[in-house]
């Protein structure tokens, strides 16, 4: 095969692969609207997803608040401006490092989980099973983790957004002898309501959806066995990382 | 629905037809123009080389995969034509066991054969744990309720299976190689289940093995698979000396090594 011909190939097989991830993306919609979805089920995914990423969640952000704060606290002293570092930091946090952060670690942490499970199920013969009872994939197991995650991603970024801030707020007094009331009143002069509700009503739901569908559709493309399912999870958190990334970025240009 | 379903079929001896199917995978013909039928409240046993598409079928009979050519009918009605609504009324009636036994190993034993009456049932949670724990003490494995699948071996899996497959009295019966991995005594249970089963609550057993035991206990009818086609044998009485000479190789084959596994 030349050159051209493995390219066109390629070609090929991405609008293939985009294309069925579009349809399987379209059905868990439809699925969602017009079959009954079991509460109980959203619940136990929201748990799962959401409540278990608490931890993890919030230790990134601490860690994330107080180098970005530590980084700027020293600069914007030397430069007389330590006045305006709580408003600097809540900028950031509240806008990209938040968000961006809780999607990258949720990414890692649930869209490898959810690949896994649903690539193990497929591998084993039981999402056949399940349709062998008559019970439909798309509402047992997908709609209930697709609702979930558009759900508790929010509810992760507010809480990821809350410890960056006040862990920065930390260092800032820990380390800089910064005045607490100086960094909150900053903050409430420089943020606006879109720069506080951005990140979670936009940046949240969307990467939720990013997460879930690409988890779930390369789940359910695994082949192979063993090898197979490793393979999906790395292919699931490489696809979500980029698309994250890349819709950040222009989510944050046309919001901001 | 399902009056209509009675009322379409015009051969009501025959539940399965299988006409001219196949069924290819990345252009290698698996199934080439397979033919057969199942008569109602009969037992069929397949029997076939590894690899040669036992399972396929099964699978296919279920709608579970789309095939080529050809049609499956059940009741009379063509399935090639039903969307996955009209296939779940069928897969109501058919209990499958899989040849990996696919037990979800997110529930417990109990949840997971009680599932389809959770499901599909208007049951009470005291009356699905009624059920269950039936069948389960049918496969011997009463107290393996609350245990996880991860937990059990691998013929205790197939048992769980069986139980889950049952559980909702199914009409139809589609076991891919029940008895392979058990024990000869759980496997005779397994073997004189079908048997009760098929006679009692006059179901239709199609069961593909590899265990001349259940070939020769569970069969009314054997149907060989052999390079894409069914071939017709003579039945349990006479196929071990069976006038075909693939048929005769196979079987016989089985009965030499079968000392070894045991
Ligand atoms: N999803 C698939 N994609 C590609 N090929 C497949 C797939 N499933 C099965 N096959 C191929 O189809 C053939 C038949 O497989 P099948 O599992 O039906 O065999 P079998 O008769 O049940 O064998 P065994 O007795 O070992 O269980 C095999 O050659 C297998 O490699
Ligand atoms: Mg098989």
């Amino acid at each position: 095969m030349n050159i051209i011909d493995k390219t066109g190939d390629f070609t090929l097989k991405i609008f293939d692969y985009v294309g069925s991830y579009c349809i399987f993306t379209a059905l868990v919609i439809r699925t969602m609207f017009t079959s009954k979805i079991k509460f109980k089920h959203v619940l136990e995914q929201m748990y799962k997803i959401g409540t278990k990423s608490l931890p993890i969640v919030g230790v990134t952000l601490m860690f994330v608040g107080m180098v970005f704060t530590s980084q700027v606290a020293k600069e914007f002293t030397k430069l007389g401006a330590s006045k305006i570092i709580g408003g600097i930091v809540g900028f950031a946090v509240w806008r990209e490092l938040g968000p961006l952060f809780a999607g990258v670690v949720v990414a890692a942490r649930v869209g490898a989980a959810i690949s896994t499970e649903i690539g193990a199920m497929k591998v084993t013969e039981q999402i056949d099973a399940l349709r062998s009872m008559a019970i439909n994939p798309f509402s047992f197991l997908y709609v209930p983790r697709f609702i979930a995650l558009i759900l508790m991603m929010p509810i992760l970024i507010i809480f990821a957004n809350f410890i960056g801030f006040i862990a920065g707020l930390g260092i800032y007094v820990a380390l800089f002898h910064g005045n607490p009331e100086a960094y909150f009143s900053s903050a409430s002069q420089m943020l606006d309501v879109l720069d506080i509700s951005a990140g979670v009503l936009f940046k949240g739901p969307v990467f939720g959806f990013i997460i879930a569908t690409i988890a779930m559709f390369l789940g359910v493309n695994t082949t192979y066995g063993a090898v197979g399912i490793g393979k999906s999870a790395t292919r699931t958190v490489v696809a979500i990382l980029i698309s994250i990334f890349v819709v950040n970025f222009f989510l944050s240009y046309l919001i901001f | 629905m399902s009056q209509e379903l009675k009322g379409n079929s015009k051969d009501s001896k025959n539940i399965i037809i299988i006409k001219d199917l196949v069924k290819t995978y990345g252009g290698q013909k698996i199934l080439a123009g397979v033919d057969f039928k199942v008569k109602r409240n009969n037992k069929t046993t397949i029997i076939g080389a590894s690899g040669c598409g036992k399972s396929t079928l099964l699978r296919l009979i279920l709608g579970l995969e789309k095939f080529q050519e050809g049609e499956i009918f059940i009741e009379g009605q063509p399935i090639s034509k039903l969307d996955e609504d009209e296939l779940n009324i069928i897969r109501l009636r058919f209990g499958m066991v899989f040849q990996s036994a696919a037990l979800f190993d997110s529930l417990t034993v109990g949840e997971n054969v009680g599932l389809i009456l959770k499901e599909h049932t208007k049951l009470k949670p005291s009356e699905i744990a009624k059920k269950v724990k039936e069948k389960l003490d049918m496969v011997g494995l009463a107290d393996t309720y609350a245990q996880m699948p991860a937990a059990l071996s691998g013929g205790m899996k197939k048992r769980v299976a069986f139980a889950r497959a049952i559980v909702n009295d199914p009409s139809v019966l589609l076991f891919d190689e029940p008895t392979t991995g058990l024990d000869p005594i759980t496997s005779t249970t397994i073997e004189n289940l079908i048997k009760d089963l098929t006679d009692t609550i006059h179901a239709t057993s199609i069961v593909v093995t590899h265990q001349i035991s259940t070939i020769l206990n569970t069969s009314e009818k054997i149907i060989m698979i052999h390079e894409g086609k069914a071939i017709k044998t003579e039945g349990p009485k006479k196929i071990m000396k069976s006038k075909n000479k693939m048929v005769y190789k196979f079987v016989n084959g089985l009965v030499d090594t079968a000392p070894k596994i045991v």
